[in-house]
């Protein structure tokens, strides 16, 4: 059987802080099924899969036929209605760019904090003025009643979610009441296969509206 | 002697008691947008204490059976006017954010009406009526306000007092 080179596993884990885990998965899938098939994308999945269980979750939906992350911008656009702005905690590239072209005036920004290593100067870069940076400490001057909350999850069981550390350090019961809307958006098909490392579980009620 | 558990009634219990929707459809006369009506709810029976969650709800549920029983139907929709003065919710938001903007209040005014009779024309009684009202967590200062504009109705359907 092929095997991947180890060095695949520090590359992988400086893309996912600065694309998000589930964005990098998909990356990395399909660079890897283009060298070497489903076969090469099963071989991806043994080795780094229980180090990065977004990885295995990706690599599962390709090898059962899906070819791209399922990204309902429409949705997440239709939950912000009447919102002037929207403090994201976290960061997924992929869907990010979706949305964004369809949140026209409404004020972006991104959280940047992470208990991963993040250039957010270079994050920043990528949006070229459309996101501002908020670090925690501002992070509540984005509050508001025409202010939304946005955080990704991956994957959740109908009560538990799983979503990224940042989330729970932010996230409070004053920081609940002080936005209109705290929107979840589920960037995976399915529930985590293997433990859920780099992630954290939290009860689906946080949220006003799960897409 | 064996110990009595100190809380017969569990939390999921209390959970399992509060129904959103009829919350939400009691505050539409005074919150005309839907986004805005989950907001309050959410406030109202998602946050703070479960004991607190399930009386807002039981509190606002009998207030919205009166509004039921009054002989003049409710408006769905009621608009401040300039005699019907009002003030805004502020956010529970720390002191140095807490801007006089007005995304910085809650999308709910509470009707100052019947506070302005209780008070006898004392406007200072009124504001402090206002702060006590609206101080404190977001699911205290919401439910008093929302109570105090179903009581406004109340008042205004019953027949004046003699005094």
């Amino acid at each position: 059987m092929s095997t991947l080179p180890p060095e695949l596993a520090q590359s992988f884990a400086v893309a996912m802080g600065e694309l998000g885990f589930c964005s990098t998965a998909w990356l990395y899938v399909r660079v890897v099924a283009q060298a070497g098939g489903d076969e090469l994308v099963t071989v991806l999945r043994e080795q780094l899969g229980r180090t990065f269980p977004v990885l295995d979750a990706v690599a599962a939906d390709w090898l059962s036929g899906q070819r791209a992350p399922s990204v309902d911008a429409g949705a997440v656009f239709s939950a912000c209605h009447g919102l002037e702005r929207l403090l994201v905690v976290g960061l997924e590239a992929d869907f990010l760019d979706a949305l964004l072209p369809l949140l026209d005036g409404v004020e972006v920004a991104l959280l940047s904090y992470s208990m991963v290593d993040v250039d957010w100067e270079r994050v920043s870069a990528n949006y070229a003025g459309r996101v501002q940076l908020v670090d925690l400490a501002a992070a509540q001057e984005w509050a508001g009643s025409r202010s939304g909350l946005l955080t990704f999850v991956y994957g959740h069981n109908g009560h538990l979610s799983h979503v990224r550390p940042s989330w729970l350090r932010f996230i409070g019961d004053d920081i609940r009441t002080q936005f209109r809307s705290i929107l979840g958006w589920n960037v995976l098909r399915a529930p985590l296969y293997v433990y859920p490392r780099w992630l954290v579980e939290t009860p689906l009620s946080d949220f006003s509206e799960v897409l | 002697m064996p110990q009595r558990p100190p809380f017969s009634v569990s939390a999921l219990s209390i959970e399992s008691l509060l129904e959103t929707s009829s919350i939400e459809s009691l505050l539409t006369p005074w919150v005309s947008n839907v986004e805005d009506r989950q907001f309050i709810a959410r406030c109202l029976l998602r946050s703070g204490p479960a004991h607190h969650r399930g009386a807002n709800f039981v509190l606002l549920s009998l207030l919205g059976e009166v509004l039921q029983r009054l002989p003049e139907p409710m408006p769905q929709v009621r608009v401040a006017t300039p005699i019907e003065p009002c003030v805004p919710i502020p956010l529970r938001l720390p002191p140095h954010l807490a801007e006089h903007t007005s995304d910085r209040y809650f999308p709910l005014q509470m009707s100052l009406g019947p506070l302005q009779k209780l008070a006898g024309g004392d406007e200072h009684a009124v504001a402090v009526m206002v702060d006590c009202l609206t101080d404190g967590p977001a699911q205290h200062a919401l439910a008093n306000a929302v109570m105090v504009n179903v009581l406004a109705r109340i008042l205004d359907a019953l027949t004046p007092s003699r005094s």
